[in-house]
């Protein structure tokens, strides 16, 4: 892994359009960076796109077993369908 | 109130992802189809149509969810989408957006989750769209990746 130093208000460039920015860092050691990009680039936080990744794969492996309870999924949806304009059951 | 049959307004279009679906590397062309017999109103499945690679694995050729628009099952569900996906997604008006959760399937269909926190937020008008990545944290979203179907005494 590349490791730079750099202070308050300095940047990196990565590529050509990348641009990160530290913008401050407090006592507690809380690093606050500030990201120029462009817009087809995601940029999160790692630990909150890991759970979605890993949700996302999880369920994509299991969709195909819907058809293995085919009836009781088309009965749940065809109560829904109809319980849509009740008022929601207690 | 007249009745109205629950709907999922986006069926029958195609849906562009610029930045892809996280955990799948080339997913950016999806369908949505309807799922006939299959909760059919309720729920829908939303097909890349893309040849898409994930990490450590073979390249998969049937990338599917079943999804579902949060409104029908959650009524009082509401997310805040940032400025960032608005200017993203073009969106110029509160007409202009549709919204689907993937739904993680489980045996018994009771146990089964959809991803509240981290919705499909789609323009209609073009369909671009975009998983939303909250800043904030499940709890201060008061949604979870993992939130359990709605069930009743039926269920």
């Amino acid at each position: 892994m590349l490791s730079l130093t750099r202070e308050v208000g300095e940047k990196i460039v990565i590529g050509d359009d990348v641009i990160v920015t530290v913008i401050s860092v407090s006592a507690n050691g809380r690093v606050r960076l500030g990201i120029e990009a462009p817009k087809q680039i995601r940029i999160d936080r790692e630990e909150v796109l890991d759970r979605i990744r890993i949700e996302n794969l999880e369920s994509a492996n299991a969709t195909p077993e819907i058809t293995v309870d085919a009836a009781a999924w088309a009965s749940y949806g065809a109560r829904r369908a109809n319980a849509k304009a009740k008022p929601p059951s207690s | 109130m007249p009745t109205a049959t629950a709907q999922i307004p986006v069926t029958g279009m195609e849906l562009k992802f610029h930045r892809g679906l996280p955990g799948f590397k080339g997913a950016n062309h999806f369908v949505v189809e309807p799922l006939e017999g299959l909760g059919e109103g309720v729920f829908a499945r939303l097909r890349c149509t893309d040849t898409v690679y994930v990490k450590n694995s073979t390249p998969l050729e049937n990338l599917s969810f079943l999804v579902t628009s949060p409104g029908i099952l959650w009524r009082e569900y509401s997310v805040h989408v940032d400025e960032t996906m608005v200017e993203d997604l073009d969106l110029t008006s509160v007409d202009d957006i549709a919204m689907l959760v993937i739904i993680h399937p489980r045996r018994p269909l009771s146990a089964s989750t959809a991803n509240l926190y981290s919705p499909i937020v789609i323009n209609r008008r073009t369909g671009l769209a975009d998983q939303f990545v909250p800043s904030v944290t499940e709890q201060e979203v008061g949604w979870s990746v993992a939130t359990p179907l709605p069930l009743d005494r039926d269920d």
